[in-house]
């Protein structure tokens, strides 16, 4: 497989995804981008935009195995990850796997468990693996988690961890759609679209596990110059030492640009980065990562906002300005 | 149209036409007041006047001007509405302004006279002293700092070795040159750049002059944080071909930049064929731009010129003014204007020229009006004097009591035999143009018997080379109010009309104050000197400076408010908020900090030292400061990251606690206070 190849496969993805979800087409790109670049995604959204059907839909397009876990506040780290338990009839303790164990994992309102459950997915995020009782096990590849959460309600949530954010390549932002794209929605609806059956959208699978890494090997072909690289150094440096901002991106975020980027450019044919890919890029990898001073928020101030200004500060290589 | 046509029948008839606008108010205001000078006008009109209704009336009623000449009070018709020009801003001081006024409402209304600022004779030169000092002192200055530039530049002292530039320092130049933004420029700088097969630096020169071509058309904003891409996306929301095309070239130009691919010639040449689409695109829809601008502008001449007359623009309604001529002589020669281009070249489609007092050449050079009269052009002086040998006019002293006018033979007058023509009395010429003998074309008879040799010259009129040229002894004839007797309307139309459509001009004082080009203009304002001051100023500070000049690109800094501003617009937002508890948690993290540094290493050695520590320093009860510090603590704690804290902890922790946390803060706030300031950073004595 080469980068052209992979532009046009992805290219089907986004049509094919787009059946389902309508009027989301820089999302599913996010999604996807964040996906192939062998990242997990954070999605937030208030109720109803359609935030579960994205993961879902993208599962069924990309042809891989997924399982949900509905994040609820009782619930405990080894239904997430799994656990031993003792079997009778062998006289041994087994290990069950949990919902963890699946290519496209789908947590759905994660902020609704306590830290102690959200931890727990930490070691399956960061390393594929999970590790329970002494003993490690892989997760299949691919393994990317697609999380949601509701930045509205708080009542009965728990706020994600900073490491556990930091895992996240990229947190996208869902809108509302516009009035064009709801009235498309719903003469969906009204001609017999059922979003719990994907079958009555017509998505179709586009993929499957195999080619996917397939896909990402191209990526590692894709080249970053060194002034792309002195480029993402500088928007990551800035986020650490901007006046509104009380912990910056890490070099965790630092890389996720790097490889965000080689997916966005593969994903438009090219085989080089270009600034264009770390600007573009920046706001959905960063968001999540940097931490705001509290006098700062309490002014209304967003990490967008900070990203923006630190984008706007930085020089961009080669200009022509 | 039928309204055309119905004015040029009753200018045929009887020259109402021209009057009929009630723009012309001395011919529809009873009350309009009149100077003695255009009273001599009320008798030659008749009363009844068809052609002027109201100016019988206007002539019984004798309105004074006040003591300095000018008229004061409505003069209406009693609405209050033709006040306009009589309060004072007349063309007062007893006698009528010159013709050079330049037309404005009837025109009744004088230009202001200017001011002069009289300094006292001994600031005179104290000002000039001053003014050479402070042009000397520039002078000095700017060579001063040129002197310092050329002196603090190495390459420029001969004393210098010269060495090859390093490649940081020729990549240092290049990013210099990079920053050139001139479109044309950039593309001579890639064309030599590829010429010298450095095709990377060209693609870069070329793409940027591209960018610079944008820019300075207003499609895309350069800034030193804007990608190719965010260029490409603002071109697709309003030029989606030009977006197109920009793509294509960045497409090629990051491939070389970016993807470490070879800067071929094959490549170049690529590149410079999309640069040039789009900068001749540029240029194409700048044009384009500038012929849909010019097309409003034509639209009086592309329109449907045969429907309906040529409109006269401007001129002056008083009773002295001349846009009744105007409309007189367009009954016959639809094009008829003010002539503002200057006497020195004449067009040939000009036909007749008609010279006001005052407006001939001011050097006296006659001789391009002479030379286009003789090619058939009709030189009209009516009333101008000039002083060359060829149109040199002689006066006839005697004065005639009769106003009524008598046409001779002679192109132009050979139509008005029978008509009726009168001006006021006044002293004639004699029928000799320069030394040229000439016909009498208008004359009066200067006793009852009508001897033929008994008359006084009005106009006289020779023939030069093909064309004519006629002098008329004063301006009377070439007046709005001459056009309301009889059937002087007529005989203006018929004495100005070529046959040949060729246009008619009316040359007045504003004749030649116009320009033909930005160096005229700026020759004729004496503008030359200073224009020349700031070149050479500007050259300097360009030898100064050493930058081009341009607008400037870099985004404004975003002002920094004054600390007070902030805290108080940061108090209020945690009053608003009923953050009160929030507020003392950042303030007991910043208090401990404090006590950190006033009692450095205190509390590592626990909350109970450190209390001690306080109470002795400050005399308070230990125990009030163990239960402050106990409550700074775990407020700083709790002042963390959100993540750090429980559920939506902090609003339910506002409302319990927010009048103790005010309490407290106010407390910390007087122990830290009473602790005095830190010692850190002093050197420690021995």
């Amino acid at each position: 497989m080469d980068v052209q190849e992979l532009s046009s496969r992805f290219e089907s993805w986004v049509t094919e995804t787009s059946k389902a979800v309508l009027g989301q087409e820089e999302t599913i790109e996010a999604v996807l981008i964040a996906l192939l670049a062998n990242g997990h995604v954070l999605i937030e959204g208030v109720p109803g935009l359609g935030k579960t059907l994205l993961a879902r839909t993208l599962s069924r397009v990309l042809g891989l195995e997924h399982k949900r876990i509905q994040f609820t506040p009782d619930l405990m780290p080894s239904d997430v990850s799994g656990g031993n338990v003792y079997h009778q009839k062998e006289d041994r303790f087994v290990f069950i796997p949990g919902p963890v164990f699946t290519n496209l994992l789908l947590a759905d309102e994660i902020n609704r468990a306590p830290a102690k459950t959200q931890s727990a997915l930490l070691e399956a995020m960061q390393d594929r693996s999970v590790s329970t009782d002494g003993e490690t096990r892989q997760l299949p590849d691919p393994y990317v988690v697609i999380a949601t959460q509701n930045p509205v309600e708080s009542q009965g949530t728990y706020p994600l961890p900073e490491a556990q954010l930091d895992r996240f390549l990229a947190k996208v932002h869902v809108g509302h759609p516009t009035s064009a794209v709801e009235q498309q929605l719903l003469r969906g609806y009204a001609s017999g679209f059922d979003a719990s059956d994907l079958d009555s959208a017509g998505v179709s699978v586009q993929s499957d596990a195999d080619e996917i890494r397939a896909m990402k090997r191209v990526l590692s072909t894709v080249q970053v110059g060194d002034e792309l690289i002195h480029y993402m150094t500088q928007i990551v440096a800035q986020s650490r030492t901007h006046r509104a901002v009380y912990l910056g991106a890490s070099p965790r975020g630092a890389i996720s640009l790097l490889t965000a980027g080689r997916a966005r450019a593969a994903s438009q044919g090219r085989t080089f980065v270009v600034p264009d890919d770390v600007k573009a890029l920046a706001p959905s990898v960063l968001r999540h990562r940097l931490i705001l001073h509290p006098d700062a928020e309490i002014e209304g101030v967003t990490a967008d906002d900070v990203i923006s200004e630190i984008l706007t500060q930085t020089q961009v290589p080669r200009t022509a300005a | 149209m039928s309204a055309w046509l119905l004015s040029l029948y009753l200018l045929g008839t009887s020259g109402q036409g021209v009057l009929a606008d009630e723009d012309y108010r001395f011919c529809h205001e009873p009350r309009y007041p009149l100077y003695e000078d255009e009273r001599r006008w009320c008798e030659l009109g008749g009363d009844p006047n068809p052609r002027c209704p109201d100016l019988p009336k206007a002539c019984e009623n004798h309105v004074e001007p006040g003591p300095d000449g000018r008229f004061s009070g409505a003069w209406g018709d009693g609405d209050g509405s033709g006040d306009g020009s009589g309060d004072g801003s007349d063309a007062g001081d007893g006698e009528q302004e010159s013709r050079a006024t330049p037309p404005d409402g009837d025109g009744r209304k004088a230009r202001p006279k200017r001011k002069e600022i009289e300094l006292p004779a001994v600031l005179s030169p104290i000002a000039k002293l001053l003014l050479i000092g402070l042009v000397l002192a520039g002078i000095a200055l700017i060579a001063r700092h040129i002197l310092k530039n050329r002196h603090d530049d190495p390459e420029d002292d001969p004393d210098e070795p010269v060495r090859a530039p390093s490649p940081e320092e020729a990549q240092v130049a290049a990013i210099r040159a990079a920053k050139e933004t001139d479109v044309t420029r950039l593309l001579n700088l890639a064309r030599a750049e590829a010429s010298a097969g450095r095709f990377e630096a060209a693609i870069e020169y070329a793409y940027a002059a591209a960018l610079r071509r944008l820019d300075g058309d207003g499609f895309i904003e350069l800034h030193h944080s804007r990608t190719n891409g965010d260029y490409v996306r603002r071109l697709r929301r309003g030029q989606p071909q030009l977006a197109s095309e920009l793509r294509g070239v960045v497409r090629e130009v990051e491939g070389v930049q970016f993807g470490a691919r070879a800067a071929t010639r094959e490549r170049f040449d690529a590149v410079l064929s999309g640069v040039m689409n789009i900068v001749g695109r540029g240029a194409t829809a700048l044009l384009l731009l500038l012929s849909l601008f010019g097309l409003p502008g034509c639209s009086d001449d592309a329109g449907d010129a045969e429907s309906k007359p040529k409109p006269v623009i401007g001129g002056d309604t008083s009773p002295i003014g001349e846009r009744a001529v105007l409309e007189a002589i367009a009954t016959k020669s639809p094009k008829v204007s003010y002539r503002i281009e200057p006497l020195n070249i004449i067009a040939e489609d000009v036909g007749t020229l008609i010279i006001l007092p005052g407006a001939g050449p001011k050097d006296d050079n006659w001789d391009p009006i002479l030379a286009w009269v003789e090619e058939g052009g009709r030189l009209i002086l009516a009333g101008e004097r000039p002083t060359h040998k060829d149109l040199e006019l002689f006066e006839d002293p005697r004065p005639t009591p009769y106003t009524q006018l008598f046409t001779g033979y002679f192109v132009g007058f050979n139509d008005m035999q029978g008509w009726t023509l009168k001006v006021p009395p006044s002293p004639g010429l004699l029928p000799q143009i320069g030394l040229t003998e000439g016909e009498s074309v208008l004359y009066r008879y200067l006793s009852d018997d009508y001897s033929d040799e008994e008359v006084s010259v009005y106009a006289v009129g020779v023939y030069r080379g093909e064309g004519e040229i006629i002098a008329f002894e004063n301006d009377d004839f070439f007046t709005n109010i001459a056009m309301s007797v009889e059937d002087n309307a007529r005989a203006m139309a018929t004495m100005a009309h070529r046959y040949d459509e060729r246009s008619v001009q009316l040359c007045t004082a504003w004749t030649g104050s116009g320009s033909s080009s930005p160096l005229d203009a700026m020759r004729n304002a004496d503008l030359t000197p200073l224009i020349v001051q700031l070149l050479v100023f500007v050259v300097l500070l360009v030898l100064y400076r050493g930058i081009a000049f341009g607008r400037l690109r870099d985004t404004e800094a975003r002002g920094r408010r004054a600390s007070v501003d902030h805290v108080q617009a940061l108090g209020s937002h945690y009053a608003r908020a009923q953050a009160t508890g929030h507020a003392w948690q950042a303030y007991a993290a910043w208090a401990l900090d404090q006590i950190d540094l006033r009692l450095p290493g205190q509390r590592r050695r626990g909350l109970q030292a450190t209390a001690s520590a306080i109470a002795a320093r400050t005399q308070w009860p230990e125990t009030e400061v163990i239960t402050l510090l106990l409550a700074a603590s775990d407020a700083a704690n709790r002042g963390g990251p959100a993540s750090m804290r429980g559920p939506a902890s902090a609003a339910h922790a506002d409302a319990d606690e927010g009048s103790s946390s005010l309490h407290n803060l106010q407390r910390m706030a007087a122990m830290l206070a009473a602790m005095g300031p830190s010692h850190q950073g002093t050197k420690p004595k021995k």
